[in-house]
């Protein structure tokens, strides 16, 4: 299947694979990064670390986080996880049989979602490869 | 409680091998672990030569991989001398709630060069401005660095990686921490703390640094790194699960400030109801000049073999020695050098394969 944004999805995957140490091929880009590949929260501070080390941005930590979804139940939360739902077909989404709520949400977090948001902050932009 | 406390099973890396096998077989056959300095360019200084630990992959001993970001060298080495304890003692247990872990330590490596890239193209002004040093440093370095460099995460590393969730603990006391936690951790199953516990010594000192210090302290020492590990048990408890019983520990002591290595060395005898005739073996990183024992007592010092192994050196000399040949009735001894001397003696019952 190829990438839409291929070559952003390439790096972050090599970033998320370095961080986690996950071969390239024991990932996809619907693998939750704490429910497939056994990240921590220690694992987080290493990514954005390394993200904004990559790409020259500074990443809030609650963006990480969040992603691209509003957190608020009732407040843009549910639809925005039907959004995604739609665009992440590789996604275990059997493991949440019942409404995702705001904690479930760095369960949600895979390098599409990364990619994602990297691509609303403007990226691919120039910055060190 | 004041239980027996036996050592059921060994593990080691050193400049002569990166098992104890390959160590004890180098050691036997009159082998040095020293050359030039692999891990950087040493030869501006004095002396380039090392004892560095032939090749090991830490991914052997690791359970989770992903952990060796936050392992330096030192603690990949003592995992890795941990894991082969256990190996040898025949250790399976799944849970390790009543295994606990001491190790030993002089030193930590803060990783300079990579504090260095941070700040570097303005060094001069980061050794000036403390909030320009620390804004650079911040934001150039990975917040998982303090995370690696902190003193304690090489016994850390070895209860997280070996399931060995009872008491944890480092001691950092220069040359005798490795002897210390050893007799620390007897200690520990005396008291019913723990049933089991893997302790010993584990050091890198294989640093520019710690090469400047070298070309000055004029001793000639080469600078080294190594892990020894003993897995000690409860004996009641090694006897229920069939444990090899490689020896029993029979005394301990440690001591500062004046003639604290001899005073080490009587308060140890005294607690193993031994007297210094009675000792047939002695062991540790330079034990030829210590006099008092029989003329006949075996003698075992690695320091010439493998350089300046720091708190890692006892351990190693007393792993060596559970091999057999060395005596029955063996001292272990940590001199004093910046930090105090410490005095281990222990029965040898059946030599460690």
């Amino acid at each position: 299947m190829t990438q839409p944004r291929g070559d952003l999805h390439a790096r972050v995957a090599t970033i998320v694979g370095e961080t986690l140490d996950r071969h390239p091929s024991g990932m996809h880009a619907d693998s939750s990064l704490i429910d497939d590949l056994g990240a921590e929260s220690i694992d987080f501070l290493d990514l954005v670390f390394r993200i904004e080390s990559a790409f020259g941005i500074k990443v809030p930590e609650q963006d990480i986080w969040r992603g691209s979804i509003r957190t608020e139940p009732g407040g843009g939360l549910e639809e925005d996880v039907a959004a995604l739902r739609t665009r992440t077909p590789g996604f275990r989404w059997d493991r949440f049989p019942g409404p995702i709520a705001k904690q479930d949400l760095p369960r949600l977090i895979t390098i599409r979602t990364i990619v994602e948001y990297l691509a609303a902050r403007g990226l691919p932009a120039e910055g060190p490869s | 409680m004041n239980r027996e406390v036996v050592v059921t099973g060994a593990g080691a890396l050193t400049p002569l091998g990166a098992t104890l096998a390959e160590t004890r077989a180098a050691f036997l056959a009159g082998r040095r672990g020293i050359g030039p300095c692999r891990a950087f360019d040493a030869s501006p200084f004095a002396s380039a030569d090392a004892g560095e630990v032939p090749g090991f992959d830490p991914r052997d001993h690791f359970r989770a991989t992903k952990a060796l970001k936050v392992a330096d060298r030192r603690s990949r080495l003592a995992v890795a001398a941990a894991s082969m304890a256990l190996a040898s003692a025949g250790w399976h247990a799944e849970t390790g709630d009543r295994l606990g872990v001491l190790v030993g330590t002089s030193t930590f490596d803060l990783q300079m060069a990579k504090l260095a890239a941070a700040v570097f193209p303005d060094a001069a002004r980061a050794t000036q401005e403390i909030p320009f040093f620390a804004e650079r440093a911040l934001s150039g370095v990975t917040p998982l660095w303090l995370l690696t460099v902190l003193p304690n995460m090489a016994s850390s590393h070895v209860g997280m990686q070996l399931s060995a969730s009872g008491p944890n603990s480092t001691i950092m006391s220069d040359a005798a921490a490795g002897l210390q936690a050893i007799g620390e951790a007897a200690d520990w199953i005396r008291r019913g703390e723990c049933d089991a516990a893997l302790a010993g010594g584990a050091d890198t000192i294989v640093t520019p640094a710690a090469f400047a210090a070298a070309a000055q302290d004029g001793r000639g020492v080469p600078p080294a790194e190594g892990a020894a590990m003993l897995m000690l048990e409860d004996a009641e408890s090694a006897g229920r699960r069939g444990a090899p019983v490689a020896g029993r520990v029979r005394g301990y002591a440690t001591a500062t400030g004046a003639c604290a290595e001899s005073r080490a060395i009587g308060a140890a005898l005294r607690e193993s109801g031994w007297t210094a005739r009675d000792i047939d073996g002695v062991c540790g990183p330079d034990v030829d000049r210590i006099d008092g024992f029989d003329p006949g007592a075996r003698r075992l010092s690695i320091v010439a073999a493998m350089g300046d192994t720091v708190a890692a050196a006892s351990p190693a000399a007393l792993a060596i020695a559970l091999g057999g040949g060395f005596g029955t009735r063996v001292l272990c001894v940590a001199p004093a050098g910046i930090g105090p001397a410490a005095a281990l003696a222990i029965e040898m019952v059946t030599q460690l394969p």
